[in-house]
């Protein structure tokens, strides 16, 4: 049987649903649709667009290949200094973007405290793509460490207990049976990233700059378009939307729990 | 002895303290309440729990000893273990399940598949090959996990409470084939479980623990006719009889065994010819000096040949070679009224209605 709502809380609920849904139909209504097909097709639009979509997804692959195996230290393995490294794994989360740009390029940067390391190396990672992908994944990777860290405490630790008793070398069970086991939270950890990384804005300005067709990614663009062209900001703004709505419905079964 | 385990551990007030030991092609059952820490020792040999203090050899071969911080891990220990709940990998069709424990070992999957098919079929489980374990049934789901345990060719196998999980059909069915698996299977085979007709049943041995202690050792006949502990008299007391069930006049049947036969209420759902095994409460059963007159449908004439008085509680225990044989627990105060002692000649009755009958596939 379910449960019954209380009168406030669904007025209050339908209040919320009004407060998400009243910007996006204001963005559907102030857009100067007769603009949009010229907008979106420019140079620009495409080339933040491509950008948007290269920095987003590789950043996505990124926090999944470091997320997973920090998730699955932090619950597992026991060691000194493990509530620490917990809570430094989360502090992207919670940091304004802009900070984080500040102390990436205070590390990264040209003058930062590895910047001649990494000009020694040959790699430059202010005011590039690699910048931008470095920037968006530090403020997402949380999200996969969170998602992943939940589906490893969730998961029945005597199905990994049964694959070693049947003779299962650890990285062997952690790759036919805890992985494919918690493949539903990696996958929204990193759809969430994904979705961060789309609309990262601070940090990666700070560190990356506002480069069209190196760093300018949706956002950026929007913000600049939002100075000249407000117009134009809409079109692209919408843009990001019917993006983000699209990754979301079609992984809405896996990512959004279905009741 | 193949398997060899001394294990201690404490945990938040309970202490495990045991010590068992079988032989290759030998069933021990280790039989206990719940709580009494029997799967815990089960794990412990597995290698899925640390204990204080072990010493534990399979085929001579030592696989912990606490002494000299000797450990092979769980992976290393070569059990088939079927797991309370069986554990089946969920996201695995039942044939990958059963290849898992042969590609663990770092054979192809082709080979390994090859392998896990031959094993199902063995145990007459083929058909669920392609199944995903949320599909089988409870003694589908059995044969599978049962399948999985054989298939990586274990040293020992290791059975935690296998029939709890099904109801009184795939009980019976299951339990035919578990007799069958574990008489075949040459190495040392370990059953845990809290039901005494299991332990009878399907056990060479039996190893009664009470509260993480071993409290007596023996064949079930052994620890029937002499039960050392109240909870074991109660426990593996029972009077068992396997054989088939043959109807009788007015609504009764005969169980017909090889040492005789006994007569039984009609059980519902049964035919006649079905294999069953009947089981009859030692309490149940009433000595008498003289054949008794009255209505009782069971009369047993024999020599009494052996009279054990009890450790505790007080009740003794009789055996009476009948046929078939029963056992008796009677009062110690009619004990010593009767007089009664070993190769007196007596008779033992008992009700119809009093004898339980299981099916036995």
């Amino acid at each position: 049987m379910r449960g019954r709502t209380p009168a406030a809380f669904a007025l209050l609920a339908a209040a919320a649903v009004a407060f998400i849904a009243l910007p996006l139909l204001g963005l559907i209504a102030r857009a100067p649709w007769s603009q949009a097909t010229a907008v979106i097709s420019s140079p620009e639009a495409l080339s933040a667009l491509r950008l948007s979509l290269v920095v987003s997804t590789t950043a996505a692959l990124i926090t999944v290949t470091l997320g997973v195996p920090l998730a699955w230290v932090l619950t597992r393995a026991r060691f000194p200094g493990r509530s620490l490294v917990r809570a430094l794994a989360v502090l992207p989360l919670v940091l304004p973007p802009v900070v984080a740009g500040v102390a990436l390029l205070a590390a990264f940067g040209r003058r930062g405290m590895f910047g001649p390391l990494l000009r020694a190396a040959g790699v430059q990672l202010p005011f590039s793509t690699a910048g931008a992908i470095v920037a968006t994944a530090f403020v997402s990777l949380p999200l996969v460490v969170l998602a992943v860290e939940s589906g490893l405490r969730s998961l029945d630790p005597r199905f990994e207990q049964a694959a070693a008793a049947m003779g299962a070398s650890r990285w062997y069970a952690a790759r036919r049976i805890t992985l494919p086991l918690i493949a539903p939270q990696v996958l929204a950890g990193a759809v969430l990233a994904w979705a961060r990384a789309l609309g990262e804005f601070g940090a990666t300005l700070m560190f990356a700059g506002n480069l069209q067709g190196k760093t300018q990614t949706l956002p950026l663009a929007v913000f600049q378009e939002g100075q000249q062209d407000p117009g134009a900001a809409l079109v692209l703004a919408l843009v990001l939307v019917v993006v983000s709505v699209a990754v979301l419905f079609a992984l809405r079964s896996r990512v959004l729990p279905s009741r | 002895m193949s398997l060899q385990a001394r294990v201690r551990l404490a945990r938040k007030g309970f202490v495990l303290d045991a010590e068992i030991g079988c032989d290759r092609g030998e069933t021990l059952a280790i039989l206990g309440p719940n709580g009494a820490g029997k799967s815990t020792l089960l794990m412990c040999i597995a290698g899925l729990a640390e204990p204080d203090e072990a010493r534990i050899s399979v085929d001579g071969r030592l696989v912990q000893d606490t002494a000299t911080a000797l450990h092979v891990p769980a992976e290393g220990r070569g059990c088939g273990i079927v797991f309370q709940g069986l554990l089946l990998f969920p996201h695995m069709s039942v044939l990958d399940n059963v290849a898992f424990p042969i590609m663990a070992r770092g054979l192809p999957r082709s080979e390994a598949s090859r392998k896990a098919a031959r094993t199902l079929d063995e145990i007459g489980a083929a058909p669920l090959a392609g199944k995903r374990p949320s599909d089988l049934s409870g003694g589908e789901a059995q044969r599978a996990a049962l399948a999985r345990a054989l298939s990586g060719d274990p040293r020992l196998l290791l059975l935690d409470e296998p029939l709890s999980s099904l109801d009184a059909r795939a009980r019976a069915e299951v339990r035919g084939l578990l007799r069958t698996v574990l008489r075949s299977f040459e190495g040392p085979r370990l059953l845990v479980t809290h039901e005494p007709v299991e332990a009878m049943t399907l056990a060479d041995r039996i190893a009664v623990i009470e509260e993480g202690v071993i409290t007596q050792t023996g064949t079930p006949a052994e620890i029937r006719e002499t039960p050392r502990t109240s909870y074991a008299a109660e426990l593996v007391g029972q009077n068992l009889f396997s054989g088939r069930l043959e109807h009788d006049d007015g609504g009764t049947g005969r169980v017909v065994t090889d040492e005789g036969e006994i007569v039984v209420a009609w059980p519902a759902g049964f035919e006649a010819g079905n294999s069953v095994l009947a089981l009859l409460p030692p309490t149940d059963v009433s000595i008498h000096l003289q054949r008794p007159e009255g209505s009782p449908r069971n009369v047993l004439e024999g020599r009494i040949t052996s009279v054990s008085a009890p450790a505790e509680g007080d009740r003794a225990r009789i055996r009476i070679g009948s046929s078939p044989p029963v056992v008796a627990d009677i009062t110690v105060g009619s004990l010593s009224r009767m007089g009664l002692r070993e190769g007196d000649h007596v008779w033992a009755s008992f009700k119809a209605v009093e004898v339980g009958v299981l099916p036995l596939a």
